[in-house]
């Protein structure tokens, strides 16, 4: 198999021309070393893009997506097989759009309100369930889940962190799949993740390492 | 990037639509999906950008003064953590990711404007996105 090289982090910066955008993209559905090299580049400038200035999706433009999703939803499957529309769409609206009409702290202001916000709604609206998290190994973080029985929204808090870490789903093969990152607050981290599909295992993860897990039921 | 909010508005509409239609384009291995929506978006800005300067048919040969090829720090950074990570580049790999980065030039007209060969620009980029993934990366679990 030949790699494709450097032309992962050119891919990432979005300076290849058709023809190599679409060996790349062939080559990582079948090369999980260079989708994970991928994944790392993309992350890389998706630091930069975060960087940028950013500003709130208008109300116009949040009714077209969700009226153009829509059109859509007859069509076309999920994502993936759990990717719901609500998690493709919640990550969209986090997403730096590179205009420039707010500052990156106005943009980070307002996430935090509206995940505050929603958590808040959630907790206020109806009986969330909750379940601890279980330490893998070693020293792990008191960290437990809130989550909706319906399974359409999940919070979860780690007590005294002292970094950020990584919420996963653990799907039933055994594969981890990155959902979240607690935000660090005061004396507590929180994740909070609108997302609509029942997710029995979840996992805390710190880089490449299993801290934690925690089971959920659901009706 | 567009300096339009309804250019930059039609991107993101056009990159989510286009994940949306095409799933497979997504998956695991591929990181956070946000990480992955935030390029996709920036992706469609650059071409967008491209096909209005084709449209317009203005002259794809840009030239760059040698001035503009060392700027360090646009104004736009305003992440603190970025710029200290991009301040451990070295400068023959950071002149290139800045110019390609916050300058949208082409590799060609980067080798051009360095007087460097295309292949060692390409090189020394994609060295410059990796070093500046695995700095963040430190910074953010310290």
């Amino acid at each position: 198999m030949t790699h494709v090289d450097d032309l992962v982090e050119l891919y990432a910066l979005g300076s290849l021309d058709e023809f190599e955008r679409r060996r790349v993209d062939a080559h990582v559905t079948t090369c999980a070393d260079c989708a994970h090299r991928l994944s790392e580049a993309e992350t890389a400038v998706a630091y930069a893009i975060e960087a940028d200035p950013q500003y709130e999706p208008s109300l116009a433009l949040r009714e077209r997506i969700a009226a153009s999703l829509d059109r859509d939803t007859a069509k076309v499957r999920a994502p993936s097989r759990w990717m719901p529309r609500a998690a493709i769409a919640a990550a969209f609206v986090a997403v730096a759009i590179p205009a420039g009409f707010a500052t990156r702290d106005v943009m980070t202001m307002r996430q935090t309100v509206a995940s505050d916000t929603m958590m808040l709604e959630k907790m206020a609206g109806e009986r969330l369930a909750s379940a601890q998290f279980v330490p893998m190994r070693g020293a792990a973080p008191a960290a437990h889940v809130m989550y909706a029985k319906r399974g359409d929204f999940y919070a979860v808090v780690v007590a005294n962190p002292t970094r950020p870490l990584q919420v996963a789903y653990v799907h039933p093969d055994g594969t981890m799949e990155t959902i979240g990152r607690t935000v660090v607050r005061g004396s507590m981290a929180v994740a909070v993740m609108p997302i609509d599909h029942k997710m029995p295992l979840l996992a805390l993860v710190d880089g490449s390492t299993v801290l934690a897990e925690a089971r959920l039921a659901f009706n | 990037m567009l300096h339009a909010r309804e250019e930059a508005e039609d991107c993101v509409h056009d990159a989510l639509l286009r994940v949306w239609k095409n799933p497979s384009a997504y998956s695991r291995e591929r990181g956070t999906l946000r990480s992955f929506l935030a390029v996709c978006v920036r992706n469609a800005a650059i071409s967008r950008i491209r096909a209005l300067q084709t449209r317009a048919g203005a002259e794809r040969r840009v030239t760059i003064e040698p001035e503009e090829a060392f700027v360090e720090f646009p104004d736009v950074i305003e992440q603190g953590r970025l710029r200290s990570a991009i301040a451990t580049l070295p400068l023959d790999q950071r002149e290139p990711l800045l110019l390609a980065y916050y300058g949208h030039r082409t590799h060609s007209e980067i080798a051009d404007a360095l007087a460097t060969p295309l292949g060692t620009i390409k090189s020394r980029i994609a060295q410059a996105v990796r070093k500046l993934g695995t700095v963040m990366q430190t910074e953010q679990a310290i």
